[in-house]
């Protein structure tokens, strides 16, 4: 038996409008603890995070651990309906993922669960010489401005500053923050813009992203929620200049 | 820098190659042959293209078999002036009115069709353009008759299922293996789609809607295919053209570059677009070109099962004609059925490409986005940080 019902459906919704963009197919493994969900993009340039702990939710129940595998394409379909007033409520028949919204009427919604060979990937564990904090919207709109420019963008800290910036053929931009944190050293990695604003449309999970950079190195992005219960993380691989 | 669309139409303003002349009755066949203009839209001037040539004409209007059956330019261009094309201003809704349904008669049939028309004055002019095979004069037709015409069973098959959208109904066709002609003739005059969404479509629009149509569908299948383990290139040259598909081991990204040389005059110009692995929204800058080669391209990679980022070069030399997108279409067809080379690196490859093309390979460089981006830097995987 699961059952997990959220008052917030946006976080779902914001969470899979990232995810489905990324992966294609997924598994979500729910077990007494919550749910949670571990993804690489085909291409394994990306890796996704999810998880959901039970108390984000508003009632939540599952007795044996339990496999849901999804086209994350029909997934963010019916997501899409969710009204930003809806109760969304979670569970599965044999063979659905039912998805419920509550609100002036009761909709409900099947998704066939998919057959899939699935093993859940782990992430690289790498250490990180710099790790701040920044407004979730300011690194949003720096990616939007960057890509008036190039199709890619980079990404550097130092003692005072966090600077998103690229160089395209009819112009460049450059962005700058004061991060106000604790960072000693220098770092700085080049990244595809399109893999990057993959990520940005989980807007609505959390106000500040947490980011870890080094040099030529993966793009450690992580978005917590309020509550501590949530989060959400990705780990983006770099672009690295050519030796020649 | 010029437009490629005020290039090529200072390209094709330049031929004056006369055409069939034929009086204010014309008495042969259609091939079967339609052409929908797109000035005026949503009324435009649609119909028939009859030749005064009697017996089998399927030929001239089956761009497929040109390359194939080893036609030169100047046969391809004889054909087509030989086409006459009457129009007929209508409504693009208007799928009820006579001489509509007779375009789609015409279109559902993969045989030549005896014809009869009479036209309001005397067909004039000749056109050519980057987008359709060129055609002969034009004029409006008063009366069009053909004999009774037998269809071909796929097309009816689509022609009377009107809950099957234009789409799975033009990937149904591509996928029964009818030719893309004759697929892009008949979604032109609405014989295609869910019954009260039905219309006319512009040629120039249905050869790039059918084309993206396919394109799409088949790049959601290669997504899913393994990587090509090494750098190749397949190439082929016809019709005064040169054409390099070389073939990246990486997951999906394009580029289309081309070159003119010396066409109009002492000219070397080129231009290019490309997308990366999720595609591109707004409209190709380069226009149809862009997705008639990335169809291809993909028919190709799906029918391997493999996946692979794409970069084409292409040189048009002093000679060449503009004769529609379909010329990129068979090169494109015929370079990918070729035997084709195996390198290990980009700059092996590119080193090679040197040797075939008349520019440098640096100047395609220069102008490129995403090659540049390839030989500047790398995007790595995950795997590589474990």
């Amino acid at each position: 038996m699961f059952k997990a019902v959220l008052s917030d459906s946006n976080i779902l919704k914001t969470s899979f409008d990232a995810i489905s963009s990324i992966v294609d197919e997924v598994q979500m493994q729910a077990d007494e603890e919550g749910l949670r969900l571990d993804a690489l993009d085909r291409s394994h340039i990306t890796f996704v995070h999810l998880e959901l702990k039970k108390n984000v939710f508003d009632e939540y129940q599952c007795k044996e651990p339990l496999k849901i595998n999804v086209d994350t394409e029909e997934l963010m379909k019916v997501l899409k309906r969710a009204k930003s007033e809806d109760m969304v409520e979670l569970t599965t028949d044999e063979g659905n993922l039912i998805i419920t919204f509550e609100g002036e009427a009761r909709r409900r919604f099947k998704i066939r669960l998919i057959d899939i060979e699935y093993e859940a990937p782990s992430p690289p564990q790498l250490d990180y010489p710099t790790e701040f904090e920044i407004p979730f919207s300011l690194l949003k709109d720096s990616i939007q401005d960057i890509g008036i420019v190039s199709d890619k963008i980079a990404l550097q800290v130092d003692e005072d500053k966090f600077k998103a910036s690229a160089e395209g053929d009819f112009g460049d931009a450059k962005i700058e923050y004061l991060h106000g944190e604790k960072i000693q050293e220098n770092a700085k990695s080049v990244f595809s813009l399109e893999k990057v604003k993959e990520m940005m449309k989980a807007d609505k999970f959390s106000e500040t992203a947490q980011i870890k950079l080094g040099n030529d190195m993966p793009l450690n992005l992580y978005l917590k929620m309020a509550s501590d219960e949530g989060e959400l993380s990705f780990l983006l691989a770099p672009r690295i200049e050519s030796e020649e | 820098m010029m437009g490629k669309k005020s290039y090529l139409k200072k390209l094709t303003s330049k031929f004056q190659i006369p055409s069939v002349d034929v009086g204010k009755e014309l008495d042969g066949t259609t091939p079967p042959s339609v052409f929908i203009g797109s000035w005026n839209y949503p009324k435009v001037y649609a119909g028939p293209m009859i030749t005064p040539v009697e017996g089998d004409t399927t030929i001239m209007d089956t761009p497929e078999s040109w390359i194939a059956n080893q036609k030169t330019q100047e046969d391809i261009i004889r054909y087509r002036l030989n086409l006459v094309r009457g129009k007929q201003l209508v409504g693009v809704k208007d799928l009820e009115n006579g001489l509509v349904e007779k375009l789609q008669e015409i279109s559902l049939s993969s045989n030549s069709i005896d014809s009869e028309a009479e036209f309001h004055g005397k067909p004039r002019g000749v056109s050519f353009s980057d987008h359709h095979p060129p055609h002969g004069p034009s004029a409006v037709i008063e009366k069009f008759d053909i004999e009774s015409v037998r269809w071909d069973r796929d097309l009816e098959k689509v022609y009377y299922d009107t809950d099957l959208l234009a789409k799975e109904a033009v990937l149904n066709l591509h996928q029964e293996d009818v030719p893309f002609s004759q697929i892009q003739k008949a979604f032109s005059v609405g014989t295609m789609g869910i019954g009260k969404r039905r219309r006319l479509v512009p040629t120039r629009w249905s050869i790039t809607a059918c084309d993206s149509t396919i394109a799409d569908h088949l790049l959601k299948e290669v997504k899913y295919y393994e990587i090509v383990d090494k750098w190749r290139v397949h190439e082929f040259a016809s019709l005064n053209n040169y054409y390099a598909v070389i073939l990246l081991p990486t997951p999906w990204q394009y580029e289309w570059m081309e070159a003119f040389l010396h066409v109009l005059g002492r000219e070397e110009i080129i231009f290019s677009d490309y997308e990366y692995y999720n595609g591109k929204k707004e409209y190709s800058r380069v226009g149809g070109c862009y997705y008639t080669c990335k169809m291809a391209i993909l028919e190709s990679l799906a029918r391997e099962r493999r996946q692979a980022g794409v970069i084409v070069l292409r040189e048009a030399y002093s000679g060449y004609v503009p004769l529609g997108v379909f010329n990129v279409r068979e090169n494109i067809r015929n370079a990918m059925t070729q035997p084709f080379l195996e390198f290990e690196d980009v700059k092996s490859a590119l080193d090679y490409v040197d040797t075939k093309l008349k520019l440098s390979v640096d100047k395609f460089i220069e102008q490129s986005d995403l090659l540049q981006d390839i030989l500047r830097s790398r995007q790595t995987t995950l795997d590589s940080f474990f």
